[in-house]
């Protein structure tokens, strides 16, 4: 019997462990909670006596063999605590309420899946028993590949039965024949789901049967036999009927890899495959291996249309660029043109002949006044007056100096309740009257702070 | 510009073709393809034919792309070499603003501004025959259009990709004239062309230009067409049939089945359909909402098997990563549901490149090359889209790039056996070639 695929089946083996076991974590992704359930409900039925004894929650299993982790961790001779334990769920990523992990250990514990370290009461500290890890690694292994690699463990187990120096041939019989068993009712389960099956599930079942190396073990299998019990005509008979039911399973994958491939293609549904193996064939596939997409494609793009209202608008966008830059013309002066500028220098030279005039009324022709009776009378009049003022003294061509006293007047009654006595004076005029005022004045007005 | 003559002289011992003509309903089916269909599947796939060809074929050819508003015409393209061309009919040209959902191809405006200078100083006189043109500086022309305020690097891609690939022009280094897409443009186009021949760019350098202009110029040629067989008086039908083709063979893509409500009719469809398959193309729907043209399965296998408009290796190896990253991860993912090859998931070149095989000068050349193709697109929000032609393929073709990708994702797996075993078994059942 040769395998019907070829060379394939020739890779060495540790290699595709190591590809399966990475695919293994993206199968679990992939599969749902229901489909995991009942995986787990099967797999459970021999062992339980009252139906809804198996978890609801998936991360209650996976909670299991996480305990197994922490345990290996756990540096402790005696075992560890109930409190320990939970620490070490915690640092492994649980994602369980303390109420649930607390419930679950007890559940454990009740059941012997942890066992006190020793036997004695409230004693408190516990192990893990043997045959609980073996518990949680098979179910969790069955969820992922449903049960595939018991075909394989199995047929390992045959083999090593066979490879004894004085194997025993009752022993080898009741291998060959759990063996046979075993595939008859995985292919049993393959035809039906190919005959009634949804498109995801057979997905589903081609990637836990998609598995290498088989045919051939189940080859050397039968050689073994032969060899090892040549005339035996009931093991001969036991090898070559594993060998029918080998070929009986083969096509029935073949089959549900049919309707995949047939399916799948029309629809161009790529569930077949897990997103992490597309994103590793982008990034470790060969050129080679590459190039081997997209054989059968032929160029196919429309010959190009001369759009000739296309060419006359591009012909009107593009325009050459001027090699001078040059000035753009100055805008024709207007006498309706405003000119803010000038506005502003009109509006400065109108507030200023406002102020002159102001204090020209204050003065009345006289060379000197007191502004003090005009600052009294409120104080928007006295900061005007004294602003006026202020400005007109700091002016060097204005004819105006502001004398403010030290002396400070307070009247609380009065509008204004505070200020200094204040006097202006003119100084382009009866300047023998006004010297000695001016020349009081005078170094402020040098200073520029007046 | 063209001139009927009778029977294109050219001999009958071709490689390509060797068979008699085959009954045009062959070609669909799992059977070789129609001769004539396939000689007029290779013009769409490399826009032009050189080599011999039995003389029965080219008639055939003619005689079927008549239907469809096409003609064939020989055109002498120096050393005594000599290409066949399509070209449209009198009166027959698309029309660029008739279906707005699936307009025809047209260049960009650089790329006609390119082409505007080209044909400015390759065709001096109007008066004269453009084809082949008088020879023009390469640099000549790209100083022309930069000077024109149109971005250099554009220029450039335009000058040595764009044109080329479409045949407008010819480059041999730094040398062009006018290619066979321009010499078998309508006559009307021609016309047009000459109308606006004072508005074309002169090239900046003309002395340069005008230097190395006789050096190596070529006679000009105009094509001569094949005259095909008289047809009958045009009946509404034949009418509404050849605007149907000319709209889908033209458009870019897809084109909404509102825009064409005439192929509701099952007399029409049909009729579509079979002047489609003499002429070595099919009519596709694109979900429930488009039609677009394609090649038959039998023709693409045809076609692929003897390299004419095939991939190159690297141009696969880009197409197969940009496919995994655009279609086939977002779907497994169960992102995007579409069950065409179209996606809404650009790929940077950035991540085409995380293959570290594959460099990037390689992977850029190959973009290039898939662009013109038809088989990748530029994303308007950046990046790489999977092209109009992946929307071309048949259900068939379809199915085999699907599987492709299958392989790709597990090459030992099943399901990689399987395909590979089946093709190998069975070559002829999805058109591909035996392994």
């Amino acid at each position: 019997m040769s395998d019907p695929f070829g060379a394939a089946d020739q890779q060495p083996e540790t290699d595709l462990h190591l590809a399966q076991s990475d695919l293994f974590d993206s199968y679990r992704e992939q599969l749902s909670v229901s489909e995991r359930r009942a995986t787990w409900k099967a797999f459970a039925a021999p062992l339980t006596s009252q139906g809804g004894a198996v978890v609801e929650n998936p991360d209650l299993v996976e909670m299991a063999v996480a305990v197994i982790g922490v345990f290996s961790e756990h540096h402790s001779e005696h075992g560890m605590t109930f409190a320990q334990i939970r620490e070490g769920l915690r640092a492994h990523g649980a994602d369980l309420s303390t109420s649930a992990i607390e419930t679950r250990l007890g559940h454990l514990h009740t059941e012997g899946f942890l066992e006190p370290y020793l036997p004695k009461l409230h004693q408190g500290r516990y192990v893990i028993r043997p045959a609980g890890l073996v518990g949680a690694l098979a179910a969790q292994r069955v969820a992922e590949h449903g049960g595939i690699d018991e075909m394989v463990l199995l047929l390992d187990r045959t083999q090593a039965a066979l490879q004894m120096s004085k194997p025993d041939p009752r022993r080898v019989l009741n291998h060959l024949h759990t063996c046979r068993f075993t595939l008859t009712v995985f292919a049993r389960d393959l035809q039906r789901c190919v005959a009634t099956g949804t498109s995801a599930e057979l997905i589903t079942l081609g990637r836990q049967h998609d598995h290498s190396g088989y045919t051939q073990k189940v080859v050397d299998l039968n050689s073994l036999v032969s060899l090892r019990f040549a005339g035996v005509y009931e093991l001969e008979d036991a090898g070559a009927a594993l060998i029918e039911a080998e070929q009986f399973y083969r096509a029935q994958v073949r089959a549900a890899i049919g309707k995949v491939l047939a399916h799948g293609g029309a629809s161009l549904n790529f569930d077949v495959l897990t997103p992490r193996e597309y994103e590793d064939a982008a990034i470790e596939s060969s050129p080679d291996l590459l190039a081997q997409v997209g054989t059968h494609l032929v160029a196919d793009a429309p010959e190009v249309v001369i759009d000739i209202t296309a060419m006359l608008k591009v012909l009107d966008d593009y325009r050459p660029r001027p090699k001078h830059r040059f000035r753009p013309p100055e805008p024709p002066r207007g006498a309706q043109d405003p000119d803010p500028i000038a506005a502003i220098e009109r509006a400065a030279a109108e507030t200023w002949r406002r102020r002159r005039l102001g204090l020209e009324a204050l003065l009345a022709g006289r060379a000197e006044a007191d502004l003090t009776s005009a600052m009294q009378t409120s104080w928007p009049a006295a900061i005007r007056v004294l602003t006026d003022a202020m400005a007109l003294d700091a002016d060097r061509s204005e004819p105006f100096v502001l004398d403010i006293d030290e002396t400070l007047l307070i009247d609380v009654e009065a509008p204004v309740t505070y200020l200094h006595p204040a006097r202006l004076i003119r100084t382009n005029i009866a300047l023998t009257e006004t010297g000695p005022m001016i020349e009081h004045v005078q170094p402020d007005r040098d200073g520029g702070d007046v | 510009m063209s001139s009927q003559i009778g029977m294109v002289a050219m001999s009958s011992d071709s490689a390509f073709i060797h068979n008699d003509a085959q009954p045009a309903e062959a070609v669909g089916g799992s059977s070789e393809p129609d001769l004539g269909a396939l000689l007029l599947a290779r013009m769409r796939a490399g826009g032009y034919v050189e080599g011999s060809i039995a003389d029965a074929t080219v008639r055939e050819a003619a005689i079927a792309a008549a239907a469809a508003d096409r003609r064939l015409g020989e055109l002498a393209v120096g050393n005594g070499r000599t290409i066949l061309v399509r070209g449209w009919l009198d009166g027959a040209a698309p029309n660029p603003d008739l279906h707005p959902s699936g307009p025809p191809r047209t260049l960009s405006p650089v790329a006609n501004l390119v082409w505007s200078a080209c044909l400015g100083a390759a065709w001096p006189d109007p008066v004269a025959r453009p084809y082949p043109g008088r020879a023009f500086s390469r640099s000549a022309i790209i100083a022309t259009c930069v000077a024109l305020e149109a971005d250099r690097n554009t220029v450039v891609t335009a000058l040595t990709s764009t044109l080329p690939a479409a045949g407008l022009i010819t480059l041999n280094g730094d040398r062009g004239v006018l290619g066979p897409a321009a010499a078998a443009l309508p006559a009307t186009v021609w016309s047009q062309l000459g109308r606006i021949h004072e508005r074309l760019p002169r090239a900046m350098e003309a002395n340069r230009s005008s230097n190395a202009a006789p050096h190596g110029e070529r006679e000009s040629s105009t094509v001569r067409w094949v005259d095909a067989e008289a047809p009958g008086p045009r009946t509404e039908l034949d009418e509404t049939v050849r605007k149907i083709i000319c709209a889908l063979e033209t458009a870019e893509g897809p084109i909404r089945r509102a825009d064409l409500p005439m192929l509701a009719d099952p007399a029409i469809r049909t009729a579509v359909e079979v002047t489609l398959s003499r002429c070595g193309r099919t009519l596709i729907s694109v979900g429930s909402h488009s039609w677009v043209t394609g090649y038959p399965s039998a023709v693409a296998a045809a076609l692929a098997r003897d390299g004419f408009g095939a991939l190159q290796p690297t141009e696969r190896a880009v197409l197969a990563l940009l496919l995994l990253h655009t279609v086939a991860i977002p779907r497994a993912r169960g992102i995007h549901l579409d069950d065409t090859w179209s996606s809404k998931h650009p790929v940077q070149m950035a991540t085409l490149i995380a293959n570290r095989t594959i460099k990037r000068t390689v992977a850029e050349a190959a973009i290039r090359g898939l662009r013109r193709a038809g088989f990748v697109a530029n994303s308007k929000t950046g990046g790489y889209l999977p092209g109009p032609a992946m929307l071309r393929l048949t259900p068939t073709q379809r199915n085999l790039l699907w599987e492709d990708l299958i392989v790709l994702g597990r090459p030992n797996g099943y399901m990689a056996r399987r395909i590979r075993q089946r093709r190998t078994s069975e070559p002829d059942q999805k058109g591909q070639p035996p392994a």
